[in-house]
C-alpha cells in the first residue's frame, strides 16, 4: 500500500520537470552470439570516490550541527539525535520516550499554542517524522530549501512549547496500539525482537518494552521533564543535508539554537552502570508461544560483535558465504533446493555500544520446524569445521567490496553513520576502516572467524510459532527450556 | 508576520537541477527504455517492468504471474547449470511423468510412476546451480535484487555499480529470452510458505485479500495475487512457460535506468542484448467492468490487536485533468495529520490513531478502490468510526476546499515528488509503474500543470462522484471479545 501511495505522489508534478529527448532511430536487430560469457565481461574501474563534503559546527552551548552539501538535492533533510531514547525511560514508565516521540511528531496540530508552531506549517507540506531509539529519539524532516528557517524554528519551538493535556493522551493511544499491534500478527520481526531480548536482556541492556500498564502510569511532568533532559543542547546533534550555502545555514543555526541554555544534564556517564550484559545462553532453548500460528520461526542465536571490532570485516564476508543474499549457502539449501522456506539466512546485526545480535533463522511450516532446525545447526556446524573454498571467499569478499559505493549514495546513509558516530563517539570514517580492512582480508581470517563465530554449541535455540503443532516436547532439547506465552489479550475497549 | 517568514532564497548555494536528464527509446523489438542521467556516487539502479501482473492470471490459475517472478531468479540454460543437455532430459522427463499421474488412478501405476519422478527431479536437482544468477550480480556488488508481482504489473529491480551495467544487460536479456523454470516444484512450495507469511499469519495480508474479493466479483482485481493454495498446488511447468510466451514480449517490457548512466552507452547496450529478443505478437487483457455494487459488503476478521477498519470506495476512470483533482482530493481527506479526517476522527472525537490512504488498490489500470485504512483508538468502536467517516467524506462531497487548503495539498505533492526523486531506485520503480499503467512517460508532460489548475470546484466534483453512493466495501478487524468467537471469520 505504502508502494502505491509513493507512486501517487510519484506522479504528481512529474512532468515539469522532464526534459525529453528525441526518440532515436535505431537500427534492426542485430545478432548477437549467445555465448557471451559473463565471466568474460570486463569493467572500467570505478572513478574514487571522494569522502562526502561535511563541516561540523559545535556551538557555545554544546549543540552539535553537521552540514552535508548535497549538490543534486532539491530537498533538504533536516536530522536530530536527542540523547536518551528508549534506555532512560524511568522503571515503571517504559515507553516514556516514544510518548514524547509521538507528542514530537504531532507537532504540527494547529491546537499547538506554542508561538514557534502556530501557523505556517502546514503550507510547506513539510514532513516531521519522530521516533524513539534506544539510546536517543530520531526526528527527521524535510523540506523544500525556502522553507528551512520556518522548519527549523519548529524544531527549535519543539523544545519550550506547551504540551496540553490532549495531545499527551494522544500520544498514549498511539503507544497503547503500538503495544496491541504486537499481538496482531507474529513475523520473523517478532522473532527477532525476542532475540534482542533475550541476548540484551539485565539492568542495562535492552530497554525494556512498554506495557498497558506503564503506559498508564506516565503522566504530564514525566513528559515534561523528559523533554528537558531531551532537548539539553549538549545532548542534542544536529545534521542538515542539501543544496545550501553551508555558511547560510550554519548562521542560521547559530541564531536558532544558539540562545537555548542548558540547566539539565542527559549525559550518561560512564562506567559499569552503562555497559550493556549480555547473558549467557548457549545450549539453551527459548520457546515463545503463539497459539494458532500456521508458521513457525525457528533457527538459533548468540551475541555477535562492535561495529569496531578487528574480526569485524572477516565475520561480514563469513556471514556472507552463510547466510546472508540470495546466494549465501543457508538459501540455496533450505529455500532452493529443499523448498522448506521463503525467509532463510542468517541476521547480523552487529551494534556500536554493544555486541548485538547474530542469528540463523528460517520461517518454515510448523510440522517442518524440527526438520530445518537440524538442517540449519548441521550447516552451521559443517560451515564453521570444515573448509570454506577460496572460490566462495573470493566471490563474498567482492560482493562486500563492490557495494562501498553504495555507502556514498545516499545522504541519509552519510549522515546516519555521522550522527551515530557522534553518538557513541566513534570515528567519523567508519566506512573508509571498513573498506580498508576487507581489502587487506585473508582467507584464513575468513575462515577463522566461520569457526570463531558459527560454532552451534554457542549458541541458543530460539522457536516462535504453536508450540504443540511444532511439537517442541518431540524435539529432544536437552538443557534450559524457556517458554513464554507471547500472544496476548488486547486491552478492554473501556481501558484509559 | 511569523519571526521565521522566508527571509532568503539564499540557504539555496543556486537553482538546483531540477530538470530531469530523461532518454528515451524504443528498440525495434518494441522494448522500451527510459535512462535518467544523474550525478553523485558511481551507481545506477534498474527496474524492468513487465505489463503484466495477478490481474492477467488465467482462470483457476491464480499466483502464476507471481510464481513466474520468482523462477525468473532461477537462471537460464547456459546460466544456472552444470549441463544443460542431461539436466533439460531430466526436467522434460519428469514433466512428461507429471503429465501421465494426472491421468493415473491406479495406485501401482502412480507408485512407480513417482518413483520414477523422484528420480528425474534427483538428476535435475543435482545438475542445478540456481543460485548462480543472483551469485554473479551479488558479487557485482548488487544491492536491493529482487522483484515485486502487482496486480497490473511486475517490476525486477537491482541497484550496480554503474561500471558493472554491462552485465545487468547480460543477464536481464537472457533472463528474458531464455528463462528455463528450473527448480519449479520446490519454488510451488517456497511461495506456499511465503502465503503462510504473507496472509495467513498476517491479519491485514488476510482482510485485505477478502476485501479485494468481495470487492471485485468479476474484474480480476478480486483475484488473490499470491494464489489460492488449490490453485498453486495444480500450476506446471507448462503453465509458466505458456503464461512467459504470452506475456513477456519485448513491446510489453520497459527497462528504467537511474543513476551514473551515459544514454549512449545504454542505447549501444540495449540494442546489443535485447535487440536479439524476437518482437512476438504483444498481449492485450481482457476488457472487465466491474458491476456497480447495488450493497454495502464487509468482511469482518477477529483477532487480537488494535482495531483496524478499512474502508473501500470504487474509483470511476478518470480524465486526465480530474487524476490530478483526485490526487489532491485524497491528499485533502488523509494525507497528514492536518488532512480532515485526521483532524476530526483522531484530534477532535479521539476515534483513531492513525488514518493511512492508497489511491488506487490494487492496481492503476482498471479502476480499484480509494482505499482508507483506520487504527482506532483503544476505546471506540468500528461501527462509531464507519459513521463519522461517511459523514466526513459526506461533507467533502458537498464543500468546497478553501485556496489555504488546496495550497498545502499540492505543496506535499511537490515536496514528495522531489523527495522520490532523491532515491535513485525509487524513481526507477516509479517511472516504471508509470510507464507500464499509463503507457508512456511522454504522458506525464502536463500532469503538474493540471496539478496547479485545479480547483475547488473540480475537487468537489470528483468527491461526490466517489462518495455520492455511499456503498462503501468494509474490512474490520475486531477484537473477539465484542463478539462471540466463531473461528476468526464470519
Amino acid at each position: 500500500m505504502r508502494l502505491l501511495l509513493v507512486l501517487a505522489l510519484a506522479l504528481i508534478g512529474i512532468a515539469c520537470q522532464a526534459v525529453r529527448k528525441p526518440v532515436g532511430s535505431l537500427p534492426s536487430q542485430i545478432a548477437v552470439p549467445l555465448n557471451v560469457d559473463p565471466a568474460q565481461l570486463s569493467y572500467r574501474p570505478l572513478p574514487e570516490i571522494p569522502s562526502p563534503a561535511f563541516s561540523k559546527t559545535v556551538l557555545g552551548n554544546g549543540l552539535v550541527c553537521y552540514i552535508l552539501d548535497e549538490p543534486f538535492a532539491t530537498v533538504v533533510h533536516v536530522y536530530a539525535l536527542l540523547k536518551g531514547g528508549d534506555r532512560a525511560d524511568p522503571e515503571g514508565k517504559e515507553g516514556l520516550s516514544r510518548v514524547l516521540a509521538a507528542i514530537l511528531a504531532d507537532s504540527d496540530e494547529q491546537d499547538k499554542s506554542g508561538e514557534a508552531l502556530a501557523g505556517g506549517w502546514d503550507e510547506t507540506g513539510a514532513s516531521l517524522d519522530v521516533a524513539s531509539q534506544a539510546d536517543a529519539i530520531r526526528l527527521e524532516a524535510e523540506v523544500i530549501p525556502q522553507d528551512l528557517d520556518r522548519l527549523l524554528h519548529v524544531i527549535s519551538g519543539l523544545r519550550s512549547s506547551e504540551i496540553a493535556p490532549n495531545e499527551l493522551a494522544r500520544a498514549l493511544r498511539v503507544a497503547r496500539a503500538s503495544v496491541a499491534r504486537r499481538h496482531t500478527a507474529a513475523r520473523m520481526e517478532t522473532l527477532v525482537d525476542e532475540v534482542n531480548g533475550i541476548l540484551c536482556s539485565g539492568p542495562n541492556g535492552c530497554p525494556r518494552a512498554p506495557s498497558y500498564e506503564s503506559l498508564s502510569a506516565i503522566a504530564m511532568p514525566d513528559a515534561l521533564d523528559f523533554r528537558a533532559r531531551a532537548f539539553n543542547p549538549g545532548d542534542v546533534i544536529l545534521a542538515i543535508t542539501g543544496h545550501v550555502e553551508r555558511p547560510v545555514v550554519t548562521d542560521l543555526v547559530l541564531k536558532t539554537f544558539g540562545t537555548w541554555t542548558g540547566d539539565v544534564s542527559n549525559t550518561r556517564g560512564d562506567g559499569a552502570a552503562d555497559r550493556w550484559i549480555h547473558p549467557k545462553v548457549a545450549g539453551k532453548t527459548y520457546v515463545f508461544n503463539w497459539r494458532g500460528l500456521k508458521e513457525a520461526y525457528v533457527g538459533y542465536a548468540r551475541e555477535a560483535i562492535r561495529y569496531d571490532s578487528p574480526e569485524y570485516a572477516a565475520l561480514a564476508v563469513a556471514d556472507r558465504i552463510l547466510g546472508s543474499g540470495p546466494d549465501s549457502r543457508i538459501n540455496t539449501r533450505v529455500r532452493a533446493q529443499l523448498g522448506l522456506s521463503y525467509l532463510a539466512g542468517t541476521y547480523f546485526s552487529p551494534a556500536y555500544e554493544h555486541e548485538g545480535v547474530l542469528a540463523v533463522l528460517a520461517g518454515t511450516s510448523p510440522s517442518d520446524a524440527g526438520r530445518t532446525l537440524v538442517i540449519l545447526k548441521e550447516m552451521m556446524r559443517s560451515f564453521s569445521q570444515e573448509s570454506i573454498s577460496e572460490e566462495e571467499i573470493a566471490s563474498a569478499k567482492a560482493s562486500l567490496m563492490n557495494r562501498i559505493p553504495f555507502e556514498y549514495a545516499s545522504s541519509r546513509k552519510i549522515i546516519d553513520r555521522l550522527l551515530l558516530s557522534e553518538l557513541y563517539a566513534y570515528p567519523t570514517d567508519v566506512s573508509r576502516s571498513y573498506e580498508h580492512a576487507l581489502s587487506k582480508l585473508t582467507a584464513d581470517e575468513v575462515r577463522h572467524a566461520a569457526r570463531n563465530w558459527f560454532n552451534p554449541e554457542h549458541f541458543c535455540t530460539v522457536i516462535l510459532g504453536d508450540a504443540d503443532a511444532i511439537g517442541v516436547p518431540a524435539l529432544g532439547f536437552s538443557g534450559t527450556i524457556v517458554q513464554r506465552d507471547l500472544e496476548a489479550a488486547s486491552p478492554p475497549r473501556s481501558a484509559k | 508576520m511569523a519571526p521565521w517568514s522566508r527571509i532568503s532564497t539564499a540557504i539555496e548555494a543556486e537553482a538546483p537541477a531540477t530538470a530531469e536528464d530523461a532518454t528515451e527509446f524504443t528498440l525495434d523489438n518494441g522494448m522500451r527504455f527510459l535512462v535518467i542521467r544523474r550525478g553523485g556516487a558511481p551507481v545506477v539502479s534498474f527496474a524492468t517492468c513487465a505489463r503484466v501482473g495477478y490481474a492477467d492470471d488465467p482462470g483457476g490459475k491464480s499466483g502464476l504471474a507471481h510464481l513466474l517472478e520468482h523462477l525468473a531468479f532461477k537462471g537460464t540454460s547456459r546460466i544456472g547449470t552444470k549441463d544443460w543437455n542431461t539436466e533439460l532430459k531430466a526436467l522434460d522427463r519428469a514433466d512428461a511423468i507429471r503429465r501421465q499421474l494426472r491421468l493415473t488412478d491406479a495406485p501401482d501405476s502412480a507408485s512407480e510412476l513417482k518413483r520414477e519422478l523422484d528420480a528425474a527431479e534427483d538428476v535435475a536437482g543435482k545438475l542445478a546451480s540456481s543460485s548462480d544468477f543472483s551469485r554473479l550480480l551479488e558479487t557485482a556488488g548488487a544491492v536491493r535484487l529482487t522483484a515485486r508481482t502487482n496486480a497490473d504489473e511486475t517490476v525486477y529491480s537491482v541497484d550496480l555499480p554503474s561500471n558493472r551495467v554491462e552485465l545487468w544487460f547480460l543477464l536481464e536479456s537472457e533472463r528474458f529470452r531464455d528463462p528455463v523454470f528450473r527448480e519449479f516444484y520446490k519454488e510451488k512450495n517456497v511461495v506456499a510458505e511465503e502465503r503462510k507469511m504473507r496472509v495467513d499469519t498476517n491479519s491485514r495480508g488476510r482482510l485485505m485479500e477478502d476485501l479485494l474479493h468481495v470487492s471485485f466479483s468479476t474484474h480480476p482485481y478480486g483475484s488473490p495475487g499470491i494464489g489460492t493454495p488449490g490453485d498453486l498446488s495444480s500450476l506446471t511447468r507448462d503453465d509458466a512457460r505458456a503464461f512467459f510466451q504470452a506475456y513477456y514480449v519485448p513491446s510489453n517490457l520497459t527497462a528504467v535506468l537511474v543513476g551514473d548512466a551515459d544514454p549512449d552507452l545504454i542505447r549501444a547496450f540495449a540494442i546489443k542484448y535485447f535487440g536479439r529478443l524476437p518482437a512476438g505478437k504483444p498481449p492485450t487483457r481482457r476488457h472487465v467492468v466491474e458491476a456497480e455494487h447495488e450493497t454495502e459488503r464487509s468482511v469482518i476478521l477477529l483477532r487480537n490487536g488494535p482495531c483496524v477498519v478499512v474502508m473501500g470506495y470504487h474509483k470511476s476512470a478518470l480524465a486526465q485533468d480530474q487524476k490530478a483533482a483526485y490526487d489532491v482530493l485524497c491528499s485533502i481527506l488523509a494525507q497528514g495529520r492536518t488532512s480532515r479526517l485526521h483532524r476530526k476522527l483522531a484530534v477532535e472525537q479521539s476515534l483513531i490513531t492513525s488514518v493511512q490512504y492508497a489511491g488506487s488498490v490494487p492496481g492503476g489500470r482498471d479502476p480499484g478502490l480509494l482505499l482508507l485504512t483506520f487504527t482506532l483508538s483503544d476505546s471506540a468502536a468500528p461501527e462509531n468510526v464507519i459513521s463519522a467517516v461517511k459523514r466526513e467524506l459526506q461533507t467533502t462531497a458537498m464543500s468546497l476546499a478553501g485556496e489555504a487548503e488546496l495550497g498545502a495539498a499540492r505543496n506535499r505533492a511537490r515536496l514528495a515528488w522531489a523527495s522520490l526523486r532523491g532515491s535513485n531506485s525509487a524513481t526507477a520503480y516509479a517511472y516504471a509503474v508509470w510507464e507500464a499503467q499509463s503507457g508512456s512517460y511522454g504522458d506525464l508532460l502536463g500532469y503538474s500543470d493540471g496539478l496547479e489548475r485545479v480547483t475547488s470546484t473540480q475537487v468537489r466534483n470528483v468527491a461526490a462522484s466517489m462518495f455520492g453512493s455511499d456503498k462503501p466495501e468494509i474490512a474490520i478487524i475486531d477484537r473477539p471479545t465484542a463478539t462471540p468467537n466463531d473461528g476468526g471469520k464470519k
